[in-house]
């Protein structure tokens, strides 16, 4: 055990002085990697957050049922009662046809034609609280609500928000498919970092071959560094897009502001970021055994 | 220790370097292959460092027989041997004392204790003044001196050299002769190879002479 805990911390000792021996070089082509990997993360954390507000706006979601107009308050009465017990609605509120009107006279753009009208051509109407917003369950309670006695015309129209979510939808698959084509990546350029790692090593390979070493100690500091490099180009990468993020944030919380939203890009969690630093971590280590044991092969 | 049974070696594509030699070294002894250059010293000392393997026949160090071993035996095997090799084979990207810290650092020894063992080692050669030198910057002789502090550094209880003494002038050769002696005198068994008789001559050692990859009959004390 103890040999054991002194292999592997002279393993990664070797591992360090191998990268600290080109520090530019190395910091060089960590960062071309971090560039890259910044991408899908950055991406990432804007989705999501872009996935939160829609859940936001779509909290606030009302579902406006109008009456048929020569219905009598009874009538409206009784069709807020049944709606509000309704499986899916949170609240059923009834604005009478005074009430629309009231507000409408309130209008002065809307004076001139309010005051040519005789009588109220409003119909009452029940606003509905919907429990969920997502389009298929609105659609559902729109269809439901519609087939009602008295009811004229259900207007739920939540098109804007379910196409938001279907490019939302699309988003993710992207960055899908940008996270697998880079894990790919960070295989083959930590691979290919440990091949010309391995050449420029051959004397000091060959010689401790001569005098004894093992397979595996001439192997783990290759290891050790390719799980090195790759945690530290996630690192890297990871603080390329806390930057972006925070760069994008000062531009578009007041954009946002102007429409009267709030909206600002969430940093990654540390959950995320430590999942994150650890898979790539890990490509990376996989990307350096497949290219450690290839090369050793070889001689 | 070590014992060689019609053990014979012929390289892919080459003549036979190596003819049915047995021999047997007992622990503790001194030993000198000598013979004319291309006579199979160095093939030799390779078979018993299992960095070749007999074509035929058997080679057995410390009872084990060279031919059971697979790669991996092999390496734990040169790790308990201490190898001088003929064009010494020093990395010529770190220092000296690096270059002696190697074996320890394959053998996985705690740092502390490995390099307190290199100094010790680059002392008994007499280079601990040059421990940081590159060894591109040493002489001929001081390489060849911090190849055998590589050797030993690790302590092995069998020291093979070929051709320690190889293009050092006389005084040079016999002290370092005189190196290979005092490790034998604590103990350790040392097979070395050289065609330096005169070098030779300053130390006692058991002869085992060599011509075209056959033992010559009549091994005498030098
Ligand atoms: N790797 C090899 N491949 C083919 N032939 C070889 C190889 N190594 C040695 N030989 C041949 O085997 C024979 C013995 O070589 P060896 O190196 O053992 O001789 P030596 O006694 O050590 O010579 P020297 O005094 O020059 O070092 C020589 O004819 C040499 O050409
Ligand atoms: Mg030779």
């Amino acid at each position: 055990m103890k040999a054991f805990v002194t292999a592997h911390r002279n393993a990664l000792r070797r591992a360090l002085a191998q990268l600290a021996s080109q520090p530019w070089g190395s910091l060089l082509s960590l960062s071309v990697l971090g560039c890259a990997l910044a991408i899908p993360l950055a991406l990432h954390s804007t989705l999501s957050s872009i996935k939160s507000a829609t859940y936001r706006m779509g909290a606030d979601a009302e579902v406006n049922v109008f009456m048929d107009p020569k219905a009598t308050l009874e009538d409206a009465n009784a069709l807020r009662a049944k709606l509000s017990t309704l499986r899916g609605v949170t609240s059923a509120r009834l604005v009478t046809k005074e009430a629309a009107l009231e507000t409408l006279n309130k209008r002065p753009q809307l004076a001139d034609l309010m005051g040519s009208l005789d009588g109220n051509p409003l119909p009452h109407a029940i606003i509905l609280k919907p429990e969920r917003s997502e389009p298929a369950t609105l659609e559902r309670l729109r269809a439901e609500v519609n087939q009602l006695p008295g009811v004229d015309r259900v207007s739920a129209d939540f098109e804007w928000l379910r196409k938001l979510r279907r490019i939302v939808a699309l988003g993710e698959a992207v960055i899908l498919a940008a996270a697998l084509l880079l894990s790919v990546a960070v295989v083959l350029v930590i691979g290919n970092t440990i091949r010309l790692e391995v050449l420029t090593r051959r004397d000091e390979i060959a010689v401790s071959t001569l005098i004894g070493a093992s397979t595996s100690f001439v192997r783990r500091p290759f290891l050790y560094f390719g799980f090195l490099a790759g945690a530290l180009s996630a690192l890297l990468g990871w603080g390329i897009a806390v930057g972006g993020i925070a760069w994008a944030n000062t531009h578009l919380s007041p954009l946002a502001t102007e429409y009267g939203i709030q909206f600002s890009i969430q940093l990654p969690s540390v959950f995320e970021a430590t999942a994150y630093i650890l898979a790539i971590a890990c490509l990376a280590l996989l990307g350096a055994t497949f290219s450690a044991t290839t090369m050793a092969r070889q001689r | 220790m070590i014992r060689l049974v019609e053990a014979s070696k012929r390289y892919p594509g080459g003549h036979e370097a190596l003819t049915a030699v047995s021999l047997d070294i007992s622990a503790g002894e001194f030993v000198a292959v000598t013979g004319q250059t291309g006579a199979g010293k160095s093939t030799l000392l390779k078979l018993i460092a299992g960095l070749e393997r007999a074509t035929s026949g058997d080679v057995l160090v410390n009872g084990q027989n060279l031919k059971s071993l697979g790669p991996a035996g092999l390496a734990v095997l040169r790790r308990s041997l201490g190898i001088v090799f003929q064009d010494h084979k020093l990395l010529f990207d770190r220092s000296a004392f690096d270059n002696v810290m190697l074996p320890l650092e394959i053998a996985d020894f705690p740092v502390k204790e490995a390099q307190r063992r290199a100094r010790a080692a680059l002392d008994k050669v007499g280079l601990l003044a040059r421990e940081k030198a590159n060894p591109i910057s040493l002489s001929g002789g001081e390489q060849q001196r911090l190849c055998i502090a590589r050797a030993i550094v690790s302590r092995p209880a069998i020291l093979i050299a070929d051709e320690p003494t190889g293009n050092l002038d006389a005084d040079y050769a016999s002290a370092i002769m005189g190196l290979f002696r005092s490790f034998n005198q604590v103990g350790v068994t040392v097979v070395l190879s050289t065609h330096d008789l005169p070098a030779l001559a300053t130390v006692q050692a058991r002869r085992i002479e060599l011509k075209d990859g056959r033992v010559l009959a009549g091994e005498a004390l030098a």
